[in-house]
């Protein structure tokens, strides 16, 4: 509203300004005549000047005054004085031009904005949008804002902080990774943010455990042996690089130290169970049909099975960027690890037919089978 | 709102060229006052309108408004002030909002300074640039319309190109335009004389002004943009004889042609339809110069032809008014008066002289431009056409010309005394014949070729001022009177004075910098050294920076001069943080005229720098040339004597009109 109050003011003053000189009344200012008559005064001025210089002599002068009035007079005879009784004021001509400028000026620009502009777009400066409330912004919005912020500061600790966790929910591991170094780098290591960085890592690749990450999980246990995190990703370390003896005591260990409800006793306990199984330690008890079906439930109840998550997002990824070879190897040692043979069964498959002319590949797939098979 | 309204007023002010472009010009055919004085009002309203819409796109990008799609694409939060507004025109939509928004100034300045034209002149003039802003507003709001809005703007913007990011671009590209643009008026004040089928004298003195404003931005534009490359590429050049640079020159050298020819036709009303042909080809050249910059023809030929929408649509706006303008120009040359007659040697035939070896030299350049263009549309074969070409042709083209220049305003008017002339000039023959004995003396490898020139150089600007020698007369009239004397002569004169020295100055510093300049490349680690004429670099130290939006790399450099003196100079090497461009800053010493320039290459595999340094013996002066030339315009545009009166009855700006008369 009040754009168009604005707008329209400014269109009317245009147009005012526009009409009124049509049909004001004040004189002309002269015939053309009285125009030259000024530049004809000018060059006269000009050569009296040249002449009190001495630049030209007397005889040159005499001349070029001579000149410049003949000059005049023959402008005087042929061009002006008809003109000069032409300068009419306001009439039919003055109406006409009014009315187009009335009806011209408005239509084109509000035709022409209507077709090019963005009505109601408001302005938006970025400190302003920076200082608005945030509640009801997208978390994309607040997120960005967060980043510019660390951009012009990057050594607030707290920022980084806050933001990795946000990172890690938004699947957006890699930048999680940077953001708990960066607080790493600024608040000193501490057991819980290796713990993080370790897990923000192991997402990153895809569900296994790195190296790196794996070292961070050990570092971050021996700076305090009740932190029980890193110890559920030590255990998975050793189940993923095949120390199944190990990872047998690292699950135990783990279990034994757990609180009775915790969250990722299912999972721990199944990857025991793995590792037993694959040790051939396992107590010959089958599970109950009764227990199957409690655990299933579980599964779908509990809270996310991350690991099964992590797997699933690179399942994804290579869904839609299926020529990634690491990708394929590491998503079959993954379901391997898990123990998802058909899902194991069916990525090989796929593979072996997007890397048929890969000789190695096929025979590395291939084994992998006949393991699988067993 | 602030930006959706200054979308608006640009619209608006589109509907305002329209009347414009039409009501005036029939007020002046058929006689109508109120019609014509229209025109008044409504260039100056336009102007507000302009500047309103060009007010808040600045204010857009000065608050990093990135709902604003143009502001978005060119810059970022973090650049320092200065480069937040001078990246309202580092880009195709905002430099052409510039463009406009001058175009619609100028018309204004004609509305309030033009109180001495006839007011079927002034509505015709008025109408004619009218016409230039409707077709420049279309072609903005159709296909570049810098206003465009994002509904869910990002929070940081693409940033600048890093190498605009420069003062040279804060103040190279306006004064360009504005003399760009300035050579439309000329151009509007063409084509009405055309349309009325009046052509004298009187027309030529109203012109004058207008040209000479446009010409002083023009070279100074040119002088400046020539500076900043220097400086700002690291490759040591000063001028390239690239098409985005021939484009500003071209009609540069039409403007200069312009000037001296309404010299002719504003004394001797001679060479008319010559001048209005050039006023036409000065303003085309503009407008060609606008098209290769702005439709991407340079990139490709393909490139055009891809995305054509905005290359065809200045190439129509360009066909619609150099061809519209010359089949004007066929209709009505034929109505035109020749006017008054002179012997080969005189003023005018020295001025003719000067007209064709400028077209000449403006004919070359085309070519080269354009040839290369051509070529690669008709069969894609890419040639380019650099300096040996231009060197070749221009050159010697500018010789006879420089030669010429000192005796041009010696020589009298209708018919002129060559030997007289001569007679007054030797001491710049002394003066030149001096520069080749001692070039050639003290110098072992120097071409002759080179003396030659330098002479040359030295010969135009001791010539320069022979006029102003002859007129005070030092040896008759002694020194004190002649000092009077030389206060007394016009501006004008000394302008002209001024503005040919500058020619001289500018030759003899391209000269003595393309045979004296000196070059060492080397490859550098801390602690190593160069020696360069004179100079011993020590590469001390890389010291790290961080600025806003980029970081840097600063490489110290510890110079110790020939004469003892030592000084610190830092190149540096910066990486654009949001562009991820990595750019090279050079440094330069400037010890007297000359300048020592240290630019740095590229980090080898075992760690060294590539370091390239120039000696460069008088460089400065090509640019010091060029401010004189600037100089000399702005002496001449204040010439009181030059200028004309309105007729009293119009005037109630009679004040300035009766102060020119108790002047005269």
């Amino acid at each position: 509203m009040i754009f168009w109050t604005i707008a329209g003011l400014v269109t009317l003053i245009t147009i005012g300004i526009t009409i009124y000189p049509v049909f004001g009344s004040s004189q002309a200012p002269g015939s053309a005549l009285d125009f030259d008559k000024e530049v004809y005064k000018a060059r006269l001025r000009e050569i009296e000047e040249e002449r009190r210089l001495g630049t030209i002599d007397e005889k040159r002068y005499e001349y070029a005054l001579a000149e410049e009035g003949r000059r005049f007079l023959a402008l005087a005879n042929t061009s002006a004085a008809p003109k000069s009784q032409l300068f009419l004021q306001s009439g039919k001509p003055a109406l006409i031009g009014a009315i187009f400028a009335i009806i011209v000026i408005p239509a084109v620009a509000f035709g022409g904005y209507y077709q090019w502009g963005s009505l109601n777009s408001p302005d938006q400066p970025l400190q302003a949008r920076l200082d608005a409330d945030p509640r009801g912004q997208s978390v994309e919005i607040l997120l960005q804002r967060a980043e510019s912020q660390l951009i012009k500061n990057p050594d607030d600790g707290r920022g980084w902080l806050v933001i990795a966790p946000v990172y890690m929910r938004l699947g957006r591991s890699r930048d999680a990774v940077q953001a708990y170094r960066n607080a790493i780098r600024i608040l000193g290591p501490t057991s819980e943010l290796q713990t993080s960085l370790g897990e923000a890592l192991t997402v990153s690749a895809g569900g296994v455990v790195p190296e790196e990450a794996n070292e961070l999980f050990r570092q971050a246990s021996k700076a305090n042996p009740d932190n029980i995190k890193p110890l559920f990703f030590i255990a998975l370390a050793f189940n993923q690089a095949g120390e199944f003896k190990k990872a047998v005591t690292a699950w135990n260990d783990l279990i034994a130290k757990s609180p009775d409800n915790s969250p990722w006793l299912k999972i721990a306990r199944q990857q025991l169970q793995l590792a037993q199984t694959k040790l051939g330690t396992r107590l010959p008890e089958n599970p109950t049909a009764r227990d199957i079906e409690n655990a299933k439930q579980l599964s779908v109840n509990d809270r996310q099975d991350f690991i099964n998550s992590m797997v699933e997002r690179l399942a994804g990824d290579l869904e839609e960027n299926p020529l990634n070879k690491p990708g394929w190897q590491r998503i079959i040692r993954s379901y391997t690890v898990l123990d998802r043979k058909s899902d194991a069964l069916a990525a090989i498959n796929k593979a072996q037919q997007l890397f048929k002319d890969d000789k190695e590949f096929i025979r590395e797939l291939e084994q992998n089978k006949s393991v699988l098979n067993q | 709102m602030i930006v959706e309204l200054g979308h608006y007023t640009l619209v608006l002010a589109l509907g305002l060229a329209l009347v414009q472009s039409v009501v005036p010009i029939i007020g002046a055919r058929i006689g109508h006052f109120g019609l014509m004085r229209l025109a008044n009002q409504t260039s100056i309203m336009m102007a507000l309108l302009i500047s309103f819409s060009f007010g808040a796109l600045t204010w857009a990008y000065v608050n990093s408004d990135f709902s604003v799609v143009n502001v978005w694409q060119n810059s970022h939060s973090l650049q320092p002030y200065l480069y937040k507004y001078s990246s309202v025109w580092g880009n195709h939509e905002g430099s052409l909002l510039l463009w406009v928004l001058f175009l619609a100034i100028f018309a204004s300045l004609v509305s309030v300074f033009g109180k001495n034209l006839p007011p079927e002149l002034k509505a015709n003039v008025l109408s004619v640039q009218a016409w230039i802003l409707v077709a420049f507003l279309l072609f903005i709001l159709i296909t570049s319309n810098p206003f465009e809005r994002l509904a869910n703007p990002p929070l940081e913007g693409n940033d600048l190109n890093p190498i605009l990011q420069d003062v040279g671009l804060a103040i190279h590209p306006p004064l360009l335009y504005f003399g760009y643009v300035g050579l439309s008026v000329t151009f509007a004040f063409a084509t009405a004389a055309l349309i009325s089928g009046r052509l004298d004298a009187a027309w030529a003195r109203w012109v004058r002004p207008w040209t000479l404003i446009a010409w002083v931005f023009l070279t100074a534009g040119i002088a400046m943009g020539s500076y900043w490359a220097y400086y700002e590429l690291g490759w040591g050049g000063w001028w390239f004889w690239d098409p985005v640079e021939n484009a500003s020159f071209m009609p540069w050298l039409a403007a200069t042609a312009l000037l001296h020819s309404a010299l002719v036709m504003e004394k001797r009303e001679a060479l008319k339809i010559w001048t209005v042909l050039l006023a036409i080809v000065a303003f085309s050249m503009s407008l060609l110069g606008t098209f290769l910059v702005r439709s991407g023809v340079l990139t490709s030929v393909h490139a055009f032809a891809t995305d054509p929408e905005r290359g065809v649509f200045i190439l129509a706006i360009l066909v619609l008014f150099i061809g519209g303008s010359l089949a004007l120009f066929a209709l009505r040359a034929g109505v035109l008066k020749s006017g008054g007659l002179f012997a080969p040697i005189s003023r005018e035939g020295a001025l003719v002289f000067n007209n064709l070896f400028l077209t000449s030299a403006l004919a070359t350049v085309l070519v080269g431009t354009l040839y290369p263009l051509l070529l690669e549309a008709v069969n894609g074969s890419k040639i380019s056409v650099g300096a040996p070409f231009f060197n070749l042709t221009f050159g010697p083209l500018m010789m006879p010309l420089l030669l010429a220049v000192p005796f041009g305003p010696l020589l009298a008017w209708k018919r002129g005394d060559l030997l007289a002339a001569l007679s007054r000039l030797y001491l710049a023959a002394g003066a030149a014949l001096l520069a080749v004995i001692i070039t050639l003396a003290f110098t072992t490898d120097a071409p002759v070729l080179a003396a030659l020139v330098i002479g040359l150089a030295f010969w135009v600007m001791v010539g320069a001022f022979a006029e102003i020698s002859v007129r005070t007369d030092i040896r008759k009239n002694g020194i004190a009177k002649a000092f009077a004397r030389a206060f007394g002569l016009p501006g004008s004169l000394w302008g002209t004075a001024f503005a040919h020295f500058g020619l001289g100055v500018t030759l003899l510093g391209i000269v003595s910098v393309s045979v004296f300049e000196t070059e060492v490349i080397q490859e550098m680690k801390i602690g190593d050294k160069a020696t360069i004429s004179g100079y011993q670099l020590t590469l001390k130290n890389i010291s790290p920076r961080k600025a806003s939006n980029y970081n840097e790399d600063i490489i110290n450099f510890e110079v110790l001069a020939p004469g003892g003196e030592k000084f610190v100079m830092q190149p540096a090497k910066r990486i654009y943080t949001t562009r991820r461009m990595p750019t090279t800053e050079s440094a330069i010493n400037t010890s007297g005229f000359s300048q020592l320039y240290v630019s740095l290459g590229e980090i080898s595999e075992n760690n060294s720098l590539t370091v390239r340094m120039w000696w460069k013996p008088q460089v400065t002066l090509i640019w010091l040339g060029s401010l004189f030339m600037i100089f000399g315009g702005l002496l001449s545009l204040a010439d009181r004597r030059l200028r004309v009166g309105a007729p009293k009855r119009a005037a109630r700006a009679s004040k300035v009109e009766s102060e020119v008369t108790i002047n005269g």
